[in-house]
């Protein structure tokens, strides 16, 4: 069945790796690739929301009095970073080097945990100037869109760690890999979510844009 | 690629051991079984389907005559916003994903979905959300502020019960289940069709779930956006749609109607694939203009996302917006002017055998058409100005529903019945059923047009007496009731063919793919040998060739099947609680509840699911075919 | 180490495995330079109708080379997942720019 399979859709397959090997980890990679389509369409709603309410600052501060540079970039370097690590785990999994993609995957946990940190301190800053969930539109649209961010990294900060514990115990198999490739995949993702945010929200907002 | 590849390959040995027999509820409580799952899903439907058809009575007989009190208005502001939301999300929802369930894998020749234990997941999601919904009736008040919830009408302020809160924490936990099935779906159709069965050799009905899934798929996020930013309006304090303090409406309304249009679609589509696959079997001839039909699928699906500011022309946007997006309305005339020439072709010529199947289909022709002009009148934005909130709108999309979503469930359900419970239903009362059906619709639905146009508005409780509106409403009323005996009927019918129901057999009605080579009811792996497909209509070609059934494209072997499992449900109960806390605001409960949720996940995860394997001895049909 | 030595040897089985590491690491390079070009030019204070469009573009190109380069998508068989990924930027651009032009 398998190899037939393979002859139908030979025009088709995707490039050989683990991942791919079975039926089961090409519907798992198929699949992701597909909510990721849906999750475009999710952020793409909240990135909608805070374009046309961002103007609604009421008597909070406005994104020109609040946001601070150099922090937001440090957060863009430790989430740019992570993604780097994490495509470099995928390839020690190509490689079949176990203690290499755990490694990376380390890494990539520690930065995004460096960069969930830098986000509670941003906004615990924001809140004692003054800028609440609820202070104005602004601020819910604000927070709505960095926080589900912050909630997406959050949890594939959770994801990757469960990860790391079946690879330690399993190794690289055939079942493992497509779920190691999905996450690598999520994680990416969130990074482009983020290069949006830091472009959209943050640099336009110092603008006053 | 020598030697890593294998040995990561090197699968844990298998099981082979069948597991025990189950009492028969535990069995479909935790079941990833697509048949099963699907038939509970069909279930769910018909549930809220007599749910919502019993709030539309009431409804009815609170218009019967003038300045009535049956019911109290606030009552019927309750009775019509959980009308339409049973209707559309608990419904017609749980009815397509049911019908998907049980036919699509078996149409493109797969033993089972992509993802059976996520699609366990999807149907309890939906399951506990139209619980959590429906219960609210039960909490003190049901919500009342339309299907659609505008703000300020469903903020606090308007809205001070928790029934807003059942309703935007119900709807979020079953469209997760929603997101969750459409992707199961369009994995499973990309990736698991059976040998040589291209994307242009897929039945229609698979095509249509196909283009419907994607548009779930990017549909459904934005309102997961607008019902959790609601939530946080409701629960949590904060403006997005409060204009008093800064917010705005009308961006409520965008998200709402970003899927409420494609989901318009997202129901219809599938329906128009059922029409597809009757249309052709009961005229026994190959559908006309295939390719086209799945060009126009496609096609309404993509334009489906360009139409939505179509429910807000009189929001005032200018005339730019409502331009472009009338344009876009009319254009998506074009696509489904098209299916509806190709039904027709197909049955010009072909053998035309009147089963009860064929009636809904040719009862939907003429009735979806006429839906389908009044939304082209309907989408002329100056003339909108004057149907808009009238009742001329509810004849509308009313003829749409029903006449292009209903019949075509009706036409599908007769169609498959056979296929999934092994009997055939009585055919008179099949007939009976659908002339009660097709009668009792137009009744009810086209004097609602002239009542539009004589100026009654939507979603009034009462009207005056002598403005002319009287005979147009008692007629509505009486048709609702006709259609009432219809739903009766059927459920008679349905009893029938499980008591006396003659054995159905591998192909009951000469009809021409894949799900017809097995038999009736499918056994749990579905495919014994997977087909080998190499055209359109499979099994047409075969019996074209006189043979009796499609060639197997694999040996006899065994077959690997995933185990059951308690989690989803266990899932599905973590979310309900979390739901339910959270509209009281208690914490401890909402943590409780999405830590049941996250533990279950993460057993999921770890512990990875072996399955089992049927050996070709446990296959009976096999073991006939060896012989 | 000797376990892991065994491990290194198998990429024979996926050859690329070397070159696509430096292709990581330029296109890496290449983002951090966008990104920094992107914060400098918002802190060199020149008109925001200048810089906009310049910083969007950026991201753009920054998120194509994820998706193309990080994401695998460039490799052969992943005419669905663009298929998917692509539609849901087209329809979430769409639904932005209606949203932004008539709130």
């Amino acid at each position: 069945m398998e190899s037939q399979q393979t002859l139908v859709n030979a025009t088709d397959r995707m490039q050989l790796g683990i991942e791919t090997s079975t039926l089961e980890g090409r519907n798992k990679v198929l699949g992701f690739w597909v909510f990721l389509g849906g999750e475009c369409a999710l952020f793409a709603s909240l990135f909608a929301i805070y374009l046309t309410l961002h103007g609604q600052t009421l008597h909070g501060p406005t994104a020109k009095e609040l946001f601070n540079l150099p922090l937001i970039g440090l957060a863009t370097l430790f989430l740019l970073t992570s993604s780097l690590t994490g495509v470099l785990g995928i390839n020690a999994m190509h490689r079949g080097n176990r203690r290499s993609l755990l490694r990376w995957l380390g890494v990539t946990v520690l930065l995004g945990l460096a960069f969930l940190a830098v986000q509670v301190i941003e906004f615990i800053t924001y809140a004692h100037e003054g800028f609440g969930f609820s202070t104005s539109p602004f601020s819910c649209a604000f927070y709505a869109l960095v926080g589900f961010h912050g909630g997406h990294v959050a949890f594939g900060v959770m994801w990757i760690s469960t990860l790391m514990l079946q690879l330690k115990k399993e190794g690289i198999t055939a079942r493992k890999a497509p779920k190691v490739f999905i996450a690598s995949l999520y994680w990416h993702f969130v990074d482009v979510v983020w290069v949006f945010i830091f472009t959209v929200v943050y640099l336009m907002g110092i603008m006053g844009v | 690629m020598a030697k890593p590849l294998e040995e990561v390959m090197r699968h844990p040995v298998h099981t082979v051991v069948t597991p025990e027999k189950r009492f028969w509820l535990l069995d479909y409580l935790s079941t990833v079984d697509h048949k099963k799952i699907g038939q509970m899903y069909v279930l769910v439907g018909v549930f809220y389907l007599i749910v919502g058809g019993l709030q539309a009575l009431l409804m009815r007989v609170q218009l019967f005559s003038p300045d009535n009190h049956f019911v109290s208005y606030q009552l019927f502001n309750q009775l019509f916003t959980m009308h339409g939301t049973n209707m559309i999300f608990f419904a017609a929802m749980p009815l397509i994903f049911g019908l998907m369930n049980l036919i699509v894998p078996l149409q493109i020749g797969a033993r089972d979905v992509a993802f059976p234990f996520m699609n366990a997941v999807s149907l309890w999601f939906t399951f506990v959300g139209a619980l959590l919904v429906n219960i609210s009736w039960f909490f003190g008040d049901a919500p009342s502020a339309g299907w659609f919830a505008y703000a300020p009408i469903g903020l606090n302020q308007f809205s001070p019960g928790h029934g807003m809160d059942f309703f935007i924490i119900g709807l979020q936990i079953a469209g997760f289940g929603s997101l969750m099935g459409a992707i199961n779906f369009i994995a499973t159709i990309l990736n698991m069709r059976a040998p040589g069965m291209t994307l242009l050799r897929m039945p229609l009905f698979t095509w249509t779930s196909l283009v419907a899934s994607g548009l779930i798929l990017f549909a459904f996020p934005p309102l997961t956006v607008g019902l959790f930013l609601y939530m946080f309006d409701r629960l949590f304090g904060s403006h997005f749609f409060d204009a008093a303090m800064g917010g705005n409406p009308v961006l409520w309304a965008h998200l709402f109607w970003i899927f409420g249009h494609p989901e318009v679609y997202i129901v219809v589509l599938p329906a128009f694939g059922m029409i597809s696959e009757v249309v052709a079997t009961f005229s026994r001839k190959r559908l006309f203009g295939y390719t086209s039909m799945v060009f126009a699928t496609v096609l309404i699906g993509f334009i489906g996302f360009m139409v939505w500011i179509h429910h807000m022309f009189t929001v005032g946007f200018g005339a730019m917006a409502n331009s472009i997006f009338a344009i876009a309305t009319m254009l998506i005339g074009i696509p489904t002017g098209i299916k509806v020439f190709n039904w027709l072709f197909t049955m010009w010529g072909g053998q035309i055998r009147f089963k009860t199947p064929m009636m809904f289909a040719l009862g939907f022709l003429p009735t979806f058409v006429l839906g389908g002009i009044t939304g082209v009148m309907l989408s002329a934005a100056p003339a909108d100005y004057q149907y808009h909130d009238s009742y001329f709108v509810v004849a509308h999309f009313h003829y749409v529903l029903i006449g292009g979503v209903l019949f075509g469930f009706f036409a599908g359900l007769y169609y498959w019945f056979p296929k999934v419970t092994g009997r055939l239903m009585h055919e008179g009362l099949g007939h009976l059923n659908f002339w009660f059906m097709f009668i009792g619709f137009h009744l009810t639905f086209f004097p609602m047009h002239l009542a539009g146009l004589y100026g009654m508005p939507r979603r009034v409780p009462t009207y005056n007496a002598g403005v002319g509106l009287e005979i147009w409403n008692q007629l509505s009323t009486i048709g609702a009731f006709v259609m009432a005996v219809s739903i009766v009927l059927f459920a008679v019918n349905v009893a029938y063919a499980f008591i006396r129901g003659k054995k159905a057999g591998n192909d009951p009605w000469d009809a021409r793919t894949l799900e017809w080579t097995i038999p009736s009811p499918v056994p749990e792996y579905n495919f014994a040998q997977r087909p080998l497909v190499r055209g359109l209509d499979p099994l047409w070609m075969a019996k074209e060739e006189g043979k009796a059934t499609v060639p197997p494209a694999e040996p006899l072997g065994p077959i690997h099947m995933p185990s059951n499992s308690y989690l989803p449900l266990v899932m599905a109960v973590g979310l309900f609680i979390a739901g339910l806390a959270v509209i009281y605001h208690r914490l401890f409960f909402t943590v409780l509840g999405l830590e049941i949720l996250a533990l279950a996940m993460l057993y999921h995860s770890l512990n990875d699911d072996e399955g089992y394997h049927v050996l070709p001895e446990e296959q009976p049909l096999a073991k006939g075919e060896g012989a | 180490m000797s376990n892991m030595s065994t491990e290194t040897q198998d990429r024979v089985q996926h050859e690329p495995s070397h070159g696509s590491v430096r292709v990581h690491v330029i296109s890496f390079a290449i983002m951090i330079v966008l990104t920094v070009v992107a914060f400098v030019l918002v802190g060199a204070g020149i008109a925001p109708a200048m810089v906009v469009p310049v910083i969007l573009a950026l991201a753009v190109i920054q998120v194509v080379l994820q998706l193309y380069d990080f994401m695998h998508l460039k490799e052969r068989g992943h005419s669905f997942p663009t298929l998917f990924i692509t539609s849901g930027a087209l329809f979430g651009l769409i639904f932005i720019v209606v949203m932004v032009l008539w709130p």
